[in-house]
């Protein structure tokens, strides 16, 4: 019995250790504790539309076997620092499925953002 | 009474305090961070979602640049079709809609214009004021100032109930809008958004 269970924990060390858990250095994207234990998030690439407007794209990786609820929230800020008052700045709620890459972008919604902080977190938290 | 029929009145009135549910207590919700609880029937976080991301579609959109002269576009609101059972006022949706797209610079909306009249009658009021000698004339709204729309956004909201295995059911509920040029009469853009939920089937939603 205790053998068992030292190889089922064993197992279970070994995936936890497998899992691509990347934590961003950037500091404009912060992803809490239970997302970082459960998915792993790239560093965000910020480019800018044709408009001039910035885009921000990561890619989030779901190694586990059940899809995963995401919460993101992206506030977008100007020359000051200060938040947009803008629907962009609502959350969103993203299905990330099981064993695949999921693509997240954010657009800003006007010229006026110079800056974004985006956050990810579990949805129903 | 006898002994027994106060106890059992006695047992009937705790099991009745037992049933009654905890009182729910009122809170404030900060609708920028709003964790509440979704029912099976659309509430502002769906028509925000929603209106989120037809903006942003339309933004994409390399058709919906302004004008040469850097001057934005201007868009009428048209009729917008619930095709729902529930009782739906559109501005939850278009208001939204309308601030983003100002916000962005690229497209304004005319309150002049509108399928069933302007929803501002002032400025059509206001040019009343050119036959009054009490106002300097200066001030008054001049002929040929208006500027015409030059695209329409019209649409429906879509509600669609399937019966689920288990006695669960789905409600999938469709935005569509399409913004159409008004010179030519080609839709230039058009846009989808689909807002899913999956719930008790004998949840009532309206």
């Amino acid at each position: 019995m205790k053998k068992v269970l030292l190889a089922g924990a064993a197992m279970l060390q070994a995936c936890t250790a497998a899992l691509p858990v990347v934590p961003p250095s950037d500091p404009r994207v912060v992803v809490t504790p239970t997302v970082l234990g459960s998915l792993g998030v790239s560093a965000p690439s910020v480019s800018r539309l044709a408009d001039g407007r910035m885009r921000v794209v990561l890619n989030v990786q779901n190694p586990q076997a059940t899809d995963f609820p995401l919460r993101i929230q992206t506030e977008w800020l100007d020359a000051s620092g200060a938040a947009l008052s803008t629907a962009a700045a609502l959350p969103q709620f993203r299905s990330v499925a099981r064993g695949t890459v999921t693509t997240l972008d954010a657009d800003a919604p006007s010229l006026r953002a110079q800056d974004f902080r985006m956050t990810l977190d579990v949805e129903g938290n | 009474m006898p002994a027994y029929q106060r106890l059992l009145t006695l047992g009937f009135v705790v099991s009745l305090a037992a049933c009654a549910a905890e009182p729910i207590a009122t809170q404030r919700v900060d609708t920028r961070n709003d964790r509440t609880p979704v029912g099976m029937s659309l509430d502002s976080r769906d028509f925000q979602e929603a209106a989120q991301g037809m903006v942003r579609s339309m933004l994409q959109s390399d058709r919906l640049q302004a004008r040469p002269d850097g001057q934005p576009r201007v868009m009428a609101i048209s009729r917008i079709t619930n095709d729902t059972t529930l009782r739906i006022n559109t501005n939850e949706l278009l208001q939204t809609i309308r601030r983003e797209l100002s916000n962005s610079g690229r497209i304004v909306t005319s309150t002049a214009v509108g399928l069933e009249g302007p929803s501002d009658p002032m400025a059509m009021q206001a040019r009343q004021l050119r036959q009054s000698g009490e106002f300097d004339q200066r001030t008054v709204a001049g002929r040929g100032q208006m500027a015409a729309p030059d695209l329409s956004l019209s649409g429906q909201i879509i509600g669609r109930r399937t019966a689920l295995d288990g006695g669960a059911q789905r409600m999938d509920y469709t935005f569509q809008l399409t913004l159409t040029n008004i010179r030519t009469g080609i839709a230039v853009w058009e846009g989808e958004e689909r807002i899913s939920r999956v719930g008790d089937g004998r949840t009532v939603s309206w």
